[in-house]
């Protein structure tokens, strides 16, 4: 759905990259007579949901699979560098008590023990450049 | 960076996207949307779209919106976070209204001493802090703030926004809050988790600490100056002499100039800069290289902007990943 937003959004956005149009500071836009009139109408987009799985059935996959996509897709879990276990303890510590996550505490330890594992399989070891 | 070698602006279909809360209203209505203003104002108000558009003054403004983190996934040591490459940011027209004309509309209360700003996203849990970003009110004030319906002369899509965007030139895009819809002046400097505990950096010259080391910390405010070389990627071979070109932007302040290396920095020649969209926009600039070396070696390129500040030859570090503007680097082979 996303996809196809943004395939029917290409022919309005493509004639602007051959604008030849000199873009002054903050000019008023009224006052320039290349300034096509800008006309709102409401909207509506089907956002992806991403991968929200991770694999294997311990406890601390089933927690990720539960807990850590309430937010955010597995792809940011995936992207991180490699981190080292205390430093997975202090992310589980920061979304529980700084955004609310529901985790009971007594699942850290599982929880950190999947993390640390699976991301040594995942993280990026270098940066993609 | 082949994006960014198409032209200066940056086409809204292929700009980058990043929001914080998870919960975000997939469908707006114009109609019944309403942007509210309040606090210490002498007249709180809601205004339609229809009121925005045709009630004051249209601008437009071409300026560059940089995520704090852009380039994070370059740090070194590595640190948690959104691991972008180069490519969160992005060089758009923007279409709106001063926030500084909506502000005079509804008249300021003299307790007035910053404003907060509000988008319609929210967390999944209730504890989630709610994404707000605040700016003092002579910055809010200062006729370059705007609030944008338009981006590359149409309307904001949907994930940039819609359909007002907070832009705020200069500064990094965690203050272009998206779906805004509200506005409120404070008496007091904000102390929301989003201004007083994330988005922090040291406060020391380019936001630069050891591993470890303990500072005073900031809200992250302006951009420094960047440049990028567009048209060769890492490993390309090249046969002298070359083109090179890419984009530069001076951050707070317009480009003043490029230089480029074809030697890992130890000579520098000056690029040619393209025509000049305002001093918050992307700038192209074009050299033609012709060193007398062959085999590997290392292309740079380095901007300054009208303030004096040249991108540093090493890169910084901080545990944020933010402000990275170290002069880039790009391995070739030259034949």
């Amino acid at each position: 759905m996303k996809l196809r937003w943004r395939i029917a959004s290409l022919p309005v956005l493509l004639p602007l990259l051959f604008s030849a149009t000199v873009y002054g500071i903050a000019r008023t836009a009224e006052n320039h007579p290349d300034h096509p009139k800008i006309v709102l109408k409401s909207q509506r987009i089907d956002l992806p949901r991403g991968n929200l799985k991770f694999p294997g059935d311990a406890p601390g996959a089933r927690a990720a699979s539960t807990y850590c996509v309430m937010c955010h897709s597995r792809g940011m879990i995936d992207a991180q560098p490699p981190l080292s276990r205390d430093q997975w303890e202090a992310e589980i510590h920061k979304m529980r008590s700084t955004y609310g996550c529901p985790l009971s505490e007594g699942m850290d330890e599982e929880l950190v023990d999947f993390l640390f594992q699976y991301n040594h399989k995942t993280g990026s070891v270098s940066s993609s450049r | 960076m082949s994006v960014f070698d198409r032209g200066v602006f940056t086409p809204s279909d292929a700009f980058y996207v990043r929001w914080h809360l998870a919960s975000i209203p997939n469908e707006i209505d114009v109609d019944s949307f309403r942007l509210r203003i309040h606090g210490e104002v002498k007249n709180p108000t809601e205004f339609s779209l229809e009121q925005l558009q045709h009630d004051f003054e249209p601008v437009q403004l071409a300026a560059v919106n940089q995520c704090s983190g852009n380039s994070r996934g370059f740090f070194n040591p590595r640190v948690p976070g959104g691991e972008w490459g180069n490519g969160a940011m992005g060089n758009a027209l923007w279409t709106g209204i001063r926030l500084k004309d909506l502000l005079q509309r509804v008249g300021l209360k003299a307790g007035a001493v910053q404003v907060r700003f509000n988008g319609m996203d929210s967390g999944v849990r209730p504890e989630t802090p709610d994404f707000i970003k605040a700016l003092d009110i002579s910055h809010a004030i200062d006729g370059e703030v705007m609030v944008a319906y338009g981006m590359n002369d149409a309307p904001m899509p949907m994930l940039n926004g819609f359909p007002l965007r907070l832009v705020v030139p200069g500064w990094f895009a965690t203050y272009w809050v998206k779906m805004l819809n509200d506005i409120e002046v404070i008496d007091h400097v904000d102390d929301n988790f989003w201004m007083r505990s994330a988005y922090l950096i040291p406060d020391t010259p380019e936001a630069n600490i050891k591993p470890g080391e303990r500072v005073k910390m900031v809200p992250i405010n302006r951009m420094p100056p960047r440049s990028f070389i567009t048209n060769i990627s890492n490993d390309a071979q090249l046969h002298v002499p070359f083109v090179v070109q890419g984009i530069a932007f001076g951050g707070d302040s317009g480009v003043a100039d490029v230089m480029v290396s074809a030697d890992n920095g130890s000579q520098w020649q000056s690029a040619e800069l393209d025509r000049d969209c305002g001093k918050y926009s992307f700038r192209r600039w074009t050299a033609r290289l012709n060193p007398t070396q062959r085999g590997t070696t290392t292309l740079m390129s380095r901007a300054s902007n009208l303030k004096g500040v040249e991108q540093p030859l090493q890169a910084n570090w901080n545990p944020g990943g933010y402000m990275r503007a170290v002069a880039e680097r790009v391995r070739v082979r030259l034949a």
